[in-house]
């Protein structure tokens, strides 16, 4: 049996959009909440600043879905497959690395700074603010890498 | 735009004192400069323990009564009534401490004796009394655990003998006993096997009765905490009493404390602080009827002083303060960026969001907010920026975007092509990426723009020139270079000329002319910075593609699951309450993340790419002594 190979890794680069982006906010998301539960047992009226800041990494994992979504849209995965050469299959498996990677990281990074800022919350509640710009600070890159991924699955030709 | 500010100075008799804070905690319009470092007396901490021993009160009282929780403005209560309420209020929290103490003492005990209940209950059966296992003059006892699976291995010297009782978590109450001459042999072999030392508690009688009089005691003790719980659940009406209570001792301590920051000598005391320079008149009048033996001097900040900062503005730019403040004030000596920013704000929030049915949404939820919390301060601002941004995403959403994700061609049933009415960004993402940036560059040249005029108004005309309108030249001119062929030769003219300026007079405080070359030189590289801010507004872009995306992906996976039902009327009907409840909770959820990133980024064009170019930050907030009250809005009375 011949393998679709374009198919296949239109696959791979949906899954991996999902996947990897949503390691690094599942990650991020954990560590933000251990620290945030710490300084709701002082403080519950701060769950709402705290919150926010968890949220925070969260968003890799949705832009890496938006992705994968976007992939298999395009690549008809969600309706059987259309006919799809190895060598698009192949530009999409790239057109995933950025969001894939850039959100891996920068959610975990990210994840570093709102723990940070979850720590000055506790100690300055009236900052809550700035705390969380600092930690959007770090999403600019994820923004980026999902600009880029969007860019290049948008100029995958098929058809 | 910045308020003036005027220094206070006043001087008025001791005795008046008292009656003058109140007064002037009432107009809330003194900004008191502490003249005397402030004391920690052992009365003000008393003060400020008032206020933790409500706020203790007002949380812990959660875990005895529920809250009834519903959407409500902050109750209004007067000065005057507030502070009348504030014994009766700390009379109240006392008992209910009181109560609770009691509360906690009884649980300690309920656990103490559930401990030891549950050491004594392997030895249920040994019917000896405790006090009795003791040595005599020639048998030894030893009373300890084994685990059980060791015990039937056990090697025991000779005369010794053991007695086995109850099992807990695989370990074995054993009574051993030996000729006192055996003893260490027997431990020694014990020992081997792992035993564990146990000796009992300081009591009389057999386990058994123990064990029963402890049951006794529980049940009692729980008897008593019930009791208790129901008492402490009667003060659940009293939450509010508490509520009312923290901001009573609060707005007290608050007053007491500016009071130990007064310059005072034996009949007179000295108050010096800000004031609004539109308030004078406010002020005397306030300090005029409670006393005419004063004196008030007002006079301008002079140099070396810096005042807080107040701004002012109209009532459509004033919520946008809020974005403002989560930055930093203005220094006072500088410019209100607020007014030069919300069109922006509300501009590119919007395109950001992008999507007509969050914008509604968010725009009548935000109205509906507004009106039933009636919010201040910051979550004020906050709410009505979101309004606003609310009316800008759904003209936004008309023009490049969507309708709760879903594409307006398939909603409305007109023909592809028709909506959104500038450009489809999924179908032509190049046009929307220069849309941002086009939209990015006008909003820093704006900046720029700024910065000059600041410049001219100090008088530094070659500030203006040389290193802000030449950045224009620069910016401009790159771009009609690009733009078309046409205007190709201005443009280059144009970037060569503003180029040239940079390069001769970045370094102009240099007399050295090679210095000053390397200085140009070194400045002319900032064009990357320009460079990277205008790529910065891809991220309006990116987000209005992440809430189109979110919300397709959402009616997608809600159009799978409503065809994964049967058909027929029943199923279908099912089918379409099921979806139409997950759907709105996806949806709220989506549209709560895309607001929440959307309001953050947009706030993050404005500091970085916009207040960077021009904004000088670092003004002091204006804390008048007033009222800061946390659960009732005072009103004058």
């Amino acid at each position: 049996m011949e393998l679709n190979w374009g198919l296949i890794l239109a696959t791979v680069a949906s899954a991996m959009a999902a996947v990897v982006a949503g390691i690094g906010s599942a990650v991020g998301v954990g560590m933000a909440g251990q620290a945030g539960a710490g300084v709701i047992s002082e403080e519950p009226e701060k769950f709402g600043s705290v919150l926010v800041l968890q949220l925070l990494p969260g968003t890799q994992g949705i832009y890496g879905l938006l992705i994968a979504f976007v992939i298999a849209t395009k690549a008809g995965l969600l309706s059987g497959g259309s006919a799809i050469t190895f060598d698009q299959g192949l530009q999409f498996v790239f057109a995933a690395l950025p969001i894939a990677f850039g959100g891996l990281v920068s959610a975990i990074w990210q994840a570093r700074v709102a723990v940070s800022g979850i720590g000055l919350v506790a100690k300055r509640g009236e900052e809550s603010g700035k705390a969380i710009i600092l930690t959007v600070m770090v999403e600019t890159y994820a923004v980026l890498s999902l600009l880029i991924s969007f860019l290049l699955v948008n100029g995958v030709s098929i058809g | 735009m910045i308020v003036p500010m005027k220094r206070l100075t006043l001087i008025a008799l001791k005795s008046d004192e008292e009656k003058l804070m109140h007064a002037l905690q009432a107009l809330s319009a003194v900004h008191i400069i502490a003249n005397e470092p402030s004391q920690e007396s052992a009365h003000i901490q008393e003060l400020e323990n008032d206020v933790q021993r409500f706020k203790n009160a007002f949380l812990s009282l959660k875990r005895y009564a529920q809250e009834k929780k519903g959407l409500a403005p902050k109750p209004e209560i007067s000065a005057e009534q507030l502070r009348l309420k504030l014994d009766e209020a700390l009379e109240d929290c006392f008992e209910y401490e009181t109560l609770e103490r009691e509360l906690n003492a009884v649980r300690a005990e309920i656990e103490k004796r559930q401990a030891l209940l549950k050491t004594l209950e392997i030895w249920r059966e040994l019917e000896t009394n405790i006090e009795d296992i003791k040595p005599t003059r020639s048998v030894s006892y030893m009373t300890g655990l084994l685990e059980s699976s060791r015990i039937k291995d056990l090697q025991l010297p000779e005369g010794a003998a053991m007695e086995l009782y109850g099992e807990d978590k695989g370990l074995r109450a054993v009574l051993a006993a030996c000729k006192t001459s055996e003893l260490e042999s027997l431990q020694r072999s014990l020992k081997e096997a792992g035993w564990i030392d146990f000796s009992f508690p300081n009591i009389l009688g057999t386990p058994l009765e123990n064990i029963r009089r402890i049951e006794e005691e529980i049940g009692q003790l729980l008897k008593e905490e019930a009791g208790l719980a129901a008492r402490l659940k009667e003060y659940g009406k009293l939450r509010d009493e508490f509520a009312l209570g923290q901001d009573a001792a609060s707005v007290r301590r608050d007053r007491e404390k500016a009071r130990t920051e007064l310059l005072k000598t034996n009949t007179a005391f000295v108050l010096e602080g800000w004031i609004r320079s539109d308030e004078e008149e406010k002020v005397i009048s306030a300090v005029k009827q409670v006393t005419d033996i004063f004196y008030a001097d007002m006079r301008d900040p002079s140099d070396d002083e810096v005042p807080p900062s107040v701004v002012e503005n109209k009532k459509l730019i004033k919520p946008y303060e809020a974005v403002t403040n989560l930055y930093s004030r203005p220094d006072p000596r500088g410019i209100d960026g607020t007014p030069l920013m919300a069109f922006f704000y509300f501009l590119f929030f919007g395109a950001m969001l992008s999507d007509t049915g969050y914008g509604i949404v968010l725009f009548i939820g935000g109205l509906l907010y507004n009106k039933l919390m009636k919010p201040s301060g910051m979550t004020e601002g906050i709410v009505k920026v979101l309004i606003m941004g609310g009316i800008s995403t759904a003209v936004w959403g008309v023009f490049i975007g969507t309708f709760f994700g879903l594409d307006w061609n398939v909603f409305l049933g007109t023909p592809a092509g028709t909506f959104p009415l500038l450009f489809d960004p999924m179908v032509e993402p190049m046009s929307m990426l220069f849309l941002c940036f086009g939209l990015g560059i006008v909003h820093m040249l704006f900046g720029v723009c700024i910065k000059i005029y600041m410049c001219i108004k100090a008088g530094d005309w070659a500030g203006a020139v040389f290193d802000n309108l030449s950045w224009i030249f620069i910016v401009v001119g790159l771009i009609l270079f690009g733009l078309a062929p046409a205007v190709k030769t201005l443009g280059i003219g144009m970037a060569a000329s503003g180029g040239v300026l940079v390069l001769l007079f970045a370094g102009r405080e240099r007399n050295n002319i090679l210095k000053r070359a390397i200085k140009g030189a070194g400045s002319l590289y900032n064009v990357t910075a320009y460079l990277s801010d205008m790529l910065s507004y891809a991220r309006v872009f990116a987000l209005g593609l992440s809430t189109g995306v979110i919300g397709n992906v959402l009616n997608t996976l809600g159009g799978m699951l409503y065809n994964s039902f049967g058909s027929g009327l029943i199923m279908q009907g099912i089918a379409f309450l099921i979806t139409a409840a997950l759907m709105v909770g996806l949806h709220l959820f989506s549209l709560g993340i895309n607001v929440l990133g959307s309001f953050i980024h947009c706030a993050r064009l404005q500091y970085v790419e916009f207040y960077g170019k021009f904004y000088e930050a670092g003004g002091i907030p204006f804390t008048p002594l007033g009222y800061r009250t946390k659960h009732v809005k005072v009103i004058g009375s």
